[in-house]
């Protein structure tokens, strides 16, 4: 059996794994994969695969600092070396495949240690070499670049002129890289100097221990013993950033995530003193990734910045590299009015995500005759690395040289040249590169959805050059405004409230027969949606009658995310294969029509946690399924929330008001009848694309 | 001359059993030489190469004429190597960087980046070729360009008449139309020099012959158009029988379109079968090279194709020319799609005619190959990549595979008769043969 170990820096298609692992195997392979992306590919044969982005979740602060910058192909052999996993494989393999470019320095580094173990690039090379190593049944590694240390029997091969010569102390170099990347609490030679680092990982590692013992409590109050005494920033922000990096890999919020973040800005601004602004930007990005962590954020059911707006943004607003970075540049003239002599020119700005804007601006353009063209990163060039992964290098360049705003300037300039209004829709990557520059005279609109709140773009966003923020609901409004201070009434732009813009007139479809006891959420896969929260009820349901059942349309929960997420996944997985095999749930999975879909539903439920408006809510209610509306927990304390958006009889504070309502209104055919009409009739009337449509155009165009 | 001393040197890289979209034209030639009475020597490079790149067919060697002696070098490209043992850390870690240094590297020798390397190997191995059995003559096939290099010096070292086979044109753009290079350059400078030399210039298509008419009108006499053709054992005997749902599309060809192309194509796949029941269940099979070196079973464009499988696209790899005839006995209609534009004309589109099946097409309205399916009966146009015209066409072509009439498919045999390659290809070789005797 030989032992084939697949590196990929990036996600990559299951099928095209399934492919090749097919053909591997039927060579006598035994496969496994290493990749840096988050999603792993399932069910394609595998013996193993390894998710280093999730791998990494607890890597210690010196990690993010020193990979922030790092080219891909380095990047990923920085990962590969800091993972014990994957290096106690590689030692084993017989063959290592990088998959795709940016992985083969990480094989070629895997290999120069292991001179036994054969190393291709491409998916293909590793089949042929298998083929070939079968058919000669001798696999024969060469050393490191050998080829120039062959006798030319034939007229060289001139385009093969590799000429290096095998490194030597490579192998003792990985010997170093296989030790644990958590070091072990060490006892400093009497006679050295005081170390601050050494003192950082000696006293992170007591604490660590208290945490893994279980003792929570004492772990927290010894961290917060040791911060203050912790004079060197560096030292203090290795401290706090070790223990919550231990905690996001152990599946928990930190306990004292903001002072690990106000560690680290306090190091970043250190640097940036010191006049090391590469460094600085790389420690504040590791600030900002525990900020605004997505298994915090994203894979919870509670979030620090929805119950603390503005501690997150006192921490930030005491950070010099924060204010050095998102320094407001203004614009030298006032957007123009609209003109009058010709259609308006509207420039659509959007990062890849169109759902919820195409169905708009073709009404834009056929109701009110605006001219619309679409800006996406494909058309920046070589700038598009900028908003895709390229964050570093863009904030890094407006700290130091400003290149980035004479590029952005170069591109941009055209568009904002023709365009009257420019709507960047969400308020991510797109919309910062654009405010880059000054738009000139257009009108400059971004529109913010949901999860914009919990990331550090609105942050970063010149709201100077902004004339316009509009919010999908008006608690997204109040939340955003309190964890961004510069987006608030005092000093921000103009803000607003516009739903989605939807054709729910489609959905308008009569029932298959009696539906009243056939619950569904449509899109289920985030942890934010909670679909456990739903099977409970469907559970207690069953308590009262067994025909209610739960119908679940859309991708599955993934199977790989932050430890956070796993924790909630391993649990959504119990109680599925529970429900499942008594019938009380049925995943349908993805489906193209979903109005159809929806004709067998009675009752339609949003158990999010976190919502701008739930759409399927709205789409269900419209096609005449009842809605039982959890009040969203991240806004549950603030003005508005489930219940702006809602009619107040749809919302629910808690399961048993969940239970209660929907036996009310499912126990009677008549009166389900009755809340049927009632649900379409109100989501017609009041978020059908008739009517938010004009809302919508009217805040761009008047 | 008499006939048994007729001695020609043909470079031709890319022979069979190398599996690329000139081998079946090389093929030709060569056999075409060989029955005109030559005693036809190939240099080819060697099987690793091809393996490298897109990889073998051993059953094209099956009509190569046995006369025919094949001298194959064991030439090989690093930048197709995937042996990571034999990366230096710079590649490694910075393989653009690399490739670009070892373009220049290459350019050194002679003005191509990635074959430009091979020329000293190559000028040594013809001049060694030539001592040991003089040649009358050497025809080189390009690309790659270098193959100019050692034609020229034996030509001007021993004498030896040499013809130039350029298929596509060397200064000219048959992707973006236009002059490929600067009239300053080396690349300039070398056809010049080569083709002034040249007894003969064979070129694919009119537009690319114009191209060279205009810039060396004292030449225009040598240009000579040697179309492609199809091969009359690659397409089945009969035309194709009408068809019923589900219909297989096919394409066969290499697969080297970028992935915004590819991208556009299977989304109006994807609608057309949604909205038209002849589609419904519809299958389109892709075959034919996909990548070379390291991307090869690793690039983006298959995983487009892969991930297209629940949309009834299936990827079935590389075609062994003796497997054709199933291919084309079991497809209901054909997708043509080829890059390039009006000097750019692909040697598939002959065989695609040749069999009979309605063709859809997916390239640019202004392309040397729309003038040639002008005149197919069974053709759905031609309208680039835009989404409308494409979903039509795949109804169109539906509609032309189940409802064509046995007259309509014999016309549309009919009409591919003239391109048969072996004839083009004879009456090349008799030009070229009687222009030498009479010299």
């Amino acid at each position: 059996m030989t032992r084939v170990l697949l590196l990929s820096s990036k996600r990559r298609s299951t099928r095209l794994y399934a492919e090749a692992v097919e053909e591997l195997r039927a060579l006598g392979a035994e496969v496994r994969l290493v990749t840096l992306s988050r999603t792993v590919p399932s069910d394609v044969g595998l013996e193993d695969v390894r998710s280093l982005w999730s791998a990494s979740e607890g890597f210690e602060p010196e990690f993010w600092r020193g990979t922030a910058f790092a080219a891909p192909a380095r990047r990923m052999w920085t990962y590969v070396k800091h993972d014990e996993w994957t290096l106690a494989r590689a030692r084993e393999a017989d063959m290592l495949v990088a998959v795709d470019p940016a992985a083969v320095y990480a094989v070629w580094e895997l290999a120069s240690a292991d001179p036994s173990v054969l190393a291709r690039s491409g998916v293909y090379a590793a089949v042929r070499a298998l083929r070939e190593s079968s058919a000669t049944d001798a696999p024969a590694p060469r050393p490191l670049a050998a080829r120039a240390q062959e006798p030319a029997q034939e007229p060289a091969p001139v385009a093969v002129t590799a000429t290096e010569q095998p490194r030597s102390g490579l192998l003792s170099r990985l010997r170093g890289a296989l030790r644990p990347s958590r070091a072990e609490p060490e006892a400093a030679p009497a006679a050295a100097p005081p170390d601050p680092a050494a003192r950082a990982r000696r006293e992170s590692s007591r604490v660590v221990a208290l945490l893994e013992a279980g003792q929570h409590a004492e772990a927290v109050a010894l961290l917060d013993e040791l911060g203050p005494t912790f004079k060197n920033r560096r030292a203090r922000a290795d401290l706090h950033g070790r223990v919550a990096g231990f905690e996001l890999a152990a599946g928990r919020t930190p306990a004292r995530l903001v002072e690990a973040v106000r560690a680290e800005l306090g190091y970043a601004d250190a640097l940036w003193e010191g006049g090391r602004t590469k460094p600085a930007v790389a420690s504040y990005l590791q600030a900002v990734r525990l900020l605004f962590y997505p298994g915090v954020h994203f894979d919870s059911l509670t979030s620090p910045l929805s119950a603390d707006p503005e501690g997150y943004s006192q921490v930030l607003a005491g950070s010099e590299v924060h204010r050095r970075l998102t320094a407001p540049r203004g614009r030298l003239r006032p957007a123009a009015p609209l003109p009058e002599d010709r259609p308006a020119r509207v420039l659509v700005v959007v990062n890849g995500n169109t759902n919820f804007v195409t169905e708009f601006a073709a009404r834009l353009h056929a109701e009110r005759g605006a001219e619309v063209r679409y800006l996406t990163p494909e058309d920046l060039g070589g700038a598009a690395s900028y908003v895709r992964e390229g964050l570093p290098r863009l904030l890094h360049s407006l700290a130091t040289d400003e290149l980035v705003r004479e590029e952005a300037e170069e591109l941009l300039r055209p568009h904002l040249d023709w365009a009257d209004v420019v709507l960047a829709e969400w308020c991510t990557s797109m919309a910062l590169f654009l405010s880059l520059v000054d738009p000139g005279d257009a009108r400059v609109v971004v529109r913010l959805h949901s999860f914009e709140g919990w990331t550090n773009w609105p942050h970063l966003l010149d709201v100077s050059r902004v004339d316009e923020v509009v919010y999908v609901g008006e608690h997204l409004r109040e939340l955003v405004q309190a964890v961004v201070p510069r987006l608030g009434p005092d000093e921000g732009p103009r803000t607003s409230v516009a739903n989605n813009v939807v054709d729910l007139r489609r959905f308008a479809l009569p029932k298959h027969g009696d539906v009243r006891h056939t619950l569904a959420m449509v899109g289920y896969a985030g942890v934010a949606k909670d679909v456990r929260w739903t099977m409970e009820l469907v559970r207690r349901l069953r308590a009262h009658d067994e025909r209610y059942r739960l119908l679940l349309f859309g991708e599955d929960l993934p199977e790989t995310g932050t430890a956070i997420y796993r924790e909630y996944e391993r649990a959504y997985r119990t109680e599925l294969a529970e429900l499942e095999a008594a019938g009380a749930v049925e995943r349908r999975g993805r489906t193209l029509d979903v109005p159809e879909a929806l004709r067998e539903v009675g009752v339609i439920v949003s158990s999010s946690v976190r919502e701008s408006e739930h759409l399927a809510v709205k789409e269900g209610a419209a096609g005449g399924a009842v809605a039982v509306v959890r009040d969203w927990p991240f806004f549950a304390g603030r003005q508005g929330g489930a219940r702006t958006t809602y009619p107040e009889s749809w919302v629910v504070a808690s399961l048993e008001e969940a239970v209660d309502r929907v036996l009310a209104v499912t126990g009677d055919a008549d009166v389900w009848s009755r809340e049927s009409s009632a649900a379409s009739a109100t989501a017609l009337g009041s978020w059908d694309a008739d009517v938010t449509a004009p809302h919508l155009a009217r805040l761009l165009l008047g | 001359m008499s006939r048994s001393t007729r001695r020609l040197l043909f470079l031709a890289f890319g022979f069979p059993p190398a599996l690329k979209s000139s081998t079946y034209r090389l093929r030709a030639m060569g056999n075409g030489f060989a029955a005109a009475g030559w005693d036809v020597t190939v240099v080819n490079a060697a099987r690793p190469l091809w393996e490298d790149e897109f990889g073998l067919d051993e059953s094209l060697l099956e009509g190569v004429d046995p006369a025919i002696r094949v001298v194959e070098l064991p030439l090989r490209r690093a930048d197709l190597e995937t042996d990571i043992r034999a990366f230096s850390e710079e590649r490694a870690l910075h393989p653009g960087r690399w490739l670009r240094q070892w373009r220049e590297q290459n350019l050194e020798s002679f003005p191509e980046p990635t074959f430009g390397g091979w020329r000293d190997e190559l000028e040594a191995a013809v001049l060694a070729l030539h001592d040991e059995t003089p040649f009358d003559l050497v025809v080189v096939s390009c690309v790659p360009y270098v193959l100019l290099a050692p034609a020229l010096r034996l030509h001007e070292e021993r004498g030896v008449p040499f013809a130039v086979d350029f298929r596509d044109g060397w200064t000219v753009d048959v992707i973006n139309g236009g002059t490929a290079v600067e009239d300053d350059s080396p690349e300039a400078a070398w056809e010049r020099r080569a083709l002034e030399a040249a007894v003969s210039l064979w070129v694919v298509n009119d537009p690319i012959a114009e191209h060279y008419r205009t810039r060396y009108p004292e030449l225009a006499a040598k240009v000579r158009v040697v179309r492609n053709g199809f091969d009359r054992d690659s397409v089945p005997d009969r035309p194709p029988a009408t068809a019923t749902t589900p219909l297989t599309f096919g394409y066969v060809g290499t697969i080297n379109f970028k992935p915004d192309f590819v991208r556009a194509v299977l989304d109006s796949w994807r609608t057309a079968r949604e909205v038209s029941p002849l589609l419904r269940d519809a299958r389109w099979e892709w075959r034919g090279n996909l990548g070379a070196g390291a991307s090869r079973g690793s690039s983006t464009v298959l995983e487009l194709v892969l991930d297209a499988e629940d949309d009834g696209v299936v990827y079935g790899g590389p075609v062994p020319k003796n497997e054709l005839l199933d291919l084309y006995r079991r497809w209901d209609a054909l997708t043509f799609m080829v890059i390039g534009g009006a000097y750019m004309t692909s040697g598939k589109v002959y065989e695609y005619m040749a069999t009979g099946l309605p063709i859809l097409s997916v390239h640019e309205v202004e392309h040397d190959a729309s003038t040639l399916l002008g005149g197919y009966p069974l053709w759905s146009g031609v309208g680039d990549v835009d989404p409308d015209f494409l979903v039509e066409a795949w109804i169109r072509t539906a509609e032309l595979a189940v409802g064509s009439s046995d007259e309509d498919r014999a016309a549309a045999r009919a009409y591919a008769d003239t391109y048969e390659r072996v004839g083009t290809i004879a009456a090349a070789v008799q030009a070229l043969t009687e222009g030498l005797e009479v010299r």
